[in-house]
C-alpha cells in the first residue's frame, strides 16, 4: 500500500498545473475561472438538477423513482466510460513515466492500481459535479431520510469506479491479445474506431425510437419498468442497486453497490497482475516504416521562407499527432453529422426540396438563421477544436525553442493563430456554402455570414492562444493531457459560449421582436464583432509577447 | 565572440547565476563545468535568449540580446539539454524546418545535411519519425540541426551525452575545426577529461558565480601536484569519501 501510496502522489503531482508567480495573472486567471464557472459548470449543474427533478417527481407517481435515479446515473455512467476510455490508455501506456517506473521492483497491480487513481483523479471533476447537481435534484423532489444521504456521499464518490473499471480491462486485454497493435498511433485510431462505433449506436438508436413517439416513451419510462435502464443495468450493474439505496433507504442495496465497486477493482488488478506488463511489451516503437533513399530527400529538400516552414511544422504536428488530430482537427470535418443528428432528432424535415420551399417563402429568416448561425457556431467551433487554447501549452517541454530561434514572437503567434482561424474557417464555409448554393440562398447573406464568421473565428482565435500565453500547461506526460487537463481550453470555451449567447440573443430579439432590419442587425453585429476583435488584439499586441518573453517555465 | 557581463538571474529567492561576467573570444573553445545545480544551464539558456537576466547584459558577436534578439540568434547553434524535440516529425524534416529558419539556402543545407549524415550515420534514419529514434539518434539529429546554418557561435549544453564514440569524436573535431576557423564554442560537460583535453580555457561555475576562469595551466599552477578531477573537487567544496 505504501508504494501504491506513493507512485499516486508522484503521479497526480505531475499533473497539476503551475501556479503563475505574478499577482496580475494570478488575478486574470481567477476572473476568467469565475466566468467559465458561470457560464459552463452552473449551467450544466442546472440541467442536471433539473432533469433528476422531473424525472423523480414524476414517477413518485408510480413509486418508481429509483428508476429516475438510475437513468441519470447511467447516463453518468456511460458519459465515464466515453472519456475514461481515453485517459485510461493514456494514463496506462502512454504515459512516459511508464518508462522509469517499469525497471523498478513494482507489482503490476501496484502500478496500475495508481494508474487508476489517477485517472480517476483526472475524470472526475466533472462528473461528480454532475452526480453532486443529480443528486440535489433527487432530494428537492424526493425529500429522503438520512440514509439516502449517506448513500448519496458514498455514490458521490463512487459512482465513475466500475465504468473506469471497464476501460482499464478492456485497454489491458486490447494491449494483451491484439497484435495489430504496433506502436501508440494504432492503438489511438482503436480509440477513435470504438468511440466513432459507439456514438454511431447512438444515433442509429435515437433515430429508431424517433421513429415513433410512443416507442420512445416506453423505451425510457413505463409503470412498471424502463427497458433503457433494464439494459442498462447489464452495463452498469451496481445503477440498480445504489439508486435503490439512495431512493428507498434500503441498507443491502447499498452493501451489495459496495461488494460489486470491490469486485470490479479487484478483477481489474488481477487482469493487470496477469496481462499489464506483458501488454505493455507490445507497445513497441514501429521501426519498419518504409524510407526514401537519400537523392530522393535532397531533390525534397529545397528552402521555404521561415513563415512558411514554422507554418507547416505547426499543421505536421497537429495531423500527425493522433490526440490532436481527433481532438482538434477531425471536429472541424464531422459538425455537419451531429447537425443532422439534431435535426432528425427534432423530426425536422431537413430534405433538399423542403429548404428550398422554405427559403423560397422565407428568404429573411433563412438569411437570418445563416448570418446568426455561423456567427454563433463560429464562435463555439473555434474555441471546442482549442487549436488556438492550446496552441503554447502544445509546445510543451520544447517551449524553449520558440524563444532561442530568430523568428520573432509576433509572428509564431500570428501563425499559430493562423492555423486556428484557417482550419476552423475552412471546417465550416465548406460544407455551409454548398449547402447555401444548393437552397438557393441569396448570395448577399452568403457573403455577410461569411464575413461575420471570420469576424467571429478571428476573435476566438486571439482570445485562445491569449489566455493560453498568460499561463500554459507546458508540464504534461501524453498529448492528451493538453487537452484535458489544461484550463485554458475550458477558459476559452467558456468565453466563447458567453459571447455566442449575448450575441444570439441580442440578434434575435432585435430581428424577431424589435423588427429592425436583417441587413442593420448584420451591420451591428459587424460592429459590436470588429470591436472584440480590436479590444484582444490590443490586448494581445500588449501583453501576448511579454507572457511568451517572460514565461519560464520550461 | 560572445561576452556576458554582471549578469543575474534569481527563481524566487534562488539565486541561480549570481553576478557572472564570461567572455569567449574567436577562436577559443570554453569548457563549462560546475557541479549539478551550479547555474551552467541557466547561463546558456540566457546567452541564446531563453530566460531574461534581470541585470547584466548579454552580446553575441557584438548583438545585445535584449535590444538585437533576432539578429544575435541567428548566429547562435544551441543544443539544448533534452534530444526530445518534435518527435512527430520526420529527421529529414526537423533538418530543414530549422535550415528554413535559419535560412539556409538550398544547396548549402543539402551539402551541410550530407556531411552531418555522414559523420554521424544518420543516413537510413533521416526519412523515420524522430520519435523511433534512440536517445543518441535523437542527440545526434539535435546537433546537426544546430549546426545546419553554420553559425559562428556554438553554445552546446551538454553536447556529448549518449552519442557513441565515432560522433563524440567527429563532434569534438568539429568543434576544433570551428574554432581553429576563428569562430567560438561554448560548451558544458560533467566529464572533466574531456574539457580538459578539448578546451583552450575552463569556466568553473559553482553556485552561479565562476570561481575560476583561465586555461589549464593557469589552473593546474595554482594546485601543483593535483589533477584536474582533484583540483574540480577542492574548489566546489566536494568532499570525497
Amino acid at each position: 500500500m505504501t508504494t501504491y501510496r506513493a507512485l499516486t502522489k508522484a503521479f497526480i503531482k505531475s499533473l497539476q498545473m503551475s501556479k503563475s508567480n505574478d499577482k496580475r495573472t494570478r488575478i486574470t486567471m481567477k476572473v476568467i475561472v469565475a466566468i467559465v464557472v458561470l457560464f459552463i459548470f452552473i449551467p450544466v449543474a442546472i440541467f442536471c438538477a433539473l432533469m433528476t427533478y422531473a424525472l423523480v417527481d414524476g414517477l413518485q407517481f408510480f413509486h418508481i423513482e429509483d428508476i429516475g435515479v438510475a437513468m441519470v446515473f447511467h447516463m453518468i455512467c456511460l458519459f465515464t466510460l466515453f472519456f475514461g476510455f481515453n485517459v485510461i490508455f493514456s494514463e496506462f501506456y502512454f504515459s512516459s513515466d511508464i518508462e522509469y517506473v517499469r525497471p523498478w521492483p513494482i507489482k503490476a497491480w501496484q502500478l496500475v492500481a495508481a494508474k487508476f487513481s489517477v485517472s480517476y483523479y483526472v475524470d472526475n471533476a466533472m462528473q461528480i459535479f454532475m452526480v453532486i447537481a443529480s443528486l440535489v435534484g433527487f432530494f428537492f423532489a424526493a425529500k429522503p431520510g438520512v440514509f439516502s444521504y449517506i448513500s448519496s456521499f458514498i455514490a458521490v464518490l463512487t459512482l465513475p469506479i466500475v465504468p473506469l473499471c471497464y476501460c482499464g480491462i478492456l485497454s489491458m486485454f486490447i494491449m494483451r491479445f491484439t497484435k495489430a497493435v504496433k506502436n501508440k498511433e494504432s492503438v489511438q485510431r482503436i480509440i477513435a474506431v470504438v468511440l466513432a462505433v459507439i456514438i454511431l449506436l447512438f444515433v442509429i438508436l435515437f433515430r429508431v425510437l424517433a421513429a415513433s413517439a410512443e416507442d420512445a416513451v416506453h423505451f425510457f419510462i413505463t409503470e412498471t419498468n424502463s427497458p433503457f435502464v433494464e439494459s442498462m443495468n447489464k452495463l452498469f450493474p451496481m445503477v440498480h442497486f445504489i439508486s435503490r439505496a439512495i431512493a428507498l433507504e434500503s441498507v443491502p442495496d447499498l452493501l451489495i453497490y459496495i461488494l460489486i465497486n470491490i469486485f470490479a477493482v479487484a478483477l481489474m488488478l488481477f487482469v493487470a497482475e496477469m496481462v499489464y506488463f506483458k501488454g505493455f511489451e507490445n507497445l513497441v516503437a514501429n521501426a519498419k516504416a518504409k524510407t526514401r533513399d537519400f537523392d530522393k530527400l535532397m531533390e525534397l529538400s529545397i528552402q521555404r521562407t521561415p513563415f512558411k516552414a514554422y507554418l507547416l511544422k505547426e499543421i505536421r504536428i497537429l495531423f500527425r499527432t493522433p490526440a490532436f488530430f481527433t481532438n482538434c482537427v477531425i471536429p472541424n470535418f464531422i459538425w455537419p453529422i451531429f447537425v443532422m443528428v439534431i435535426l432528425k432528432m427534432q423530426t425536422y424535415d431537413v430534405s433538399l426540396t423542403a429548404l428550398r420551399v422554405y427559403n423560397m417563402n422565407s428568404p429573411k429568416t433563412v438569411g437570418f438563421f445563416l448570418i446568426m448561425g455561423s456567427v454563433v457556431f463560429s464562435l463555439i467551433m473555434t474555441a471546442l477544436n482549442s487549436i488556438s487554447s492550446n496552441a503554447i501549452s502544445r509546445e510543451g517541454k520544447h517551449f524553449q525553442f520558440m524563444k532561442y530561434i530568430p523568428v520573432s514572437y509576433d509572428t509564431q503567434w500570428d501563425i499559430k493563430v493562423l492555423v486556428s482561424v484557417g482550419l476552423t474557417y475552412f471546417g465550416i464555409w465548406i460544407f455551409l456554402i454548398p449547402a447555401a448554393i444548393l437552397i438557393r440562398v441569396n448570395p448577399l447573406y452568403v457573403i455577410v455570414s461569411m464575413a461575420l464568421s471570420a469576424l467571429s473565428v478571428v476573435f476566438i482565435a486571439y482570445m485562445g492562444i491569449y489566455l493560453d500565453s498568460i499561463q500554459p500547461k507546458l508540464v504534461w506526460d501524453d498529448e492528451l493531457s493538453v487537452l484535458r487537463e489544461n484550463t485554458n481550453v475550458a477558459l476559452c470555451m467558456g468565453i466563447a459560449l458567453g459571447t455566442a449567447i449575448a450575441i444570439g440573443a441580442v440578434g434575435y430579439s432585435f430581428y424577431a421582436f424589435l423588427k429592425i432590419r436583417l441587413l442593420l442587425v448584420s451591420l451591428a453585429l459587424f460592429f459590436v464583432l470588429a470591436i472584440l476583435n480590436l479590444l484582444v488584439l490590443l490586448r494581445t499586441a500588449k501583453n501576448g509577447k511579454r507572457h511568451i518573453a517572460e514565461q519560464e517555465e520550461m | 565572440m560572445l561576452e556576458i557581463s554582471n549578469v543575474t538571474k534569481t527563481f524566487n529567492t534562488l539565486k541561480a547565476v549570481d553576478d557572472l561576467s564570461l567572455t569567449v573570444n574567436d577562436g577559443e573553445i570554453v569548457g563549462f563545468v560546475g557541479p549539478n545545480g551550479a547555474g551552467k544551464t541557466t547561463t546558456m539558456k540566457m546567452l541564446t535568449g531563453i530566460l531574461k537576466p534581470d541585470s547584466g547584459t548579454v552580446n553575441i558577436n557584438g548583438f545585445d540580446m535584449s535590444k538585437q534578439p533576432l539578429e544575435a540568434k541567428e548566429i547562435i547553434g544551441y543544443i539544448s539539454d533534452s534530444p526530445d524535440m518534435f518527435l512527430r516529425l520526420k529527421g529529414i524534416e526537423f533538418l530543414n524546418f530549422i535550415a528554413d529558419i535559419y535560412k539556409v539556402p538550398t544547396d548549402v543545407r543539402r551539402e551541410r545535411i550530407e556531411i552531418f549524415a555522414t559523420r554521424f550515420g544518420l543516413m537510413d534514419a533521416l526519412d523515420l519519425p524522430m520519435q523511433n529514434y534512440s536517445h543518441g539518434m535523437r542527440q545526434k539529429m539535435m546537433v546537426a540541426a544546430a549546426l545546419v546554418h553554420n553559425p559562428p557561435v556554438w553554445i552546446l549544453d551538454e553536447p556529448l551525452i549518449g552519442l557513441d564514440p565515432k560522433s563524440a569524436y567527429n563532434l569534438k573535431a568539429m568543434m576544433h575545426e570551428h574554432a581553429s576557423a576563428g569562430n567560438c564554442v561554448l560548451f558544458s560537460t560533467h566529464v572533466l577529461e574531456v574539457a580538459e583535453k578539448l578546451c583552450d580555457k575552463i569556466v568553473i561555475i559553482n553556485h552561479g558565480k565562476d570561481i575560476f576562469y583561465g586555461t589549464m595551466d593557469e589552473l593546474t599552477s595554482r594546485y601543483p601536484g593535483k589533477d584536474f578531477e582533484q583540483i574540480f573537487l577542492e574548489m566546489t567544496g566536494e568532499k570525497v569519501e
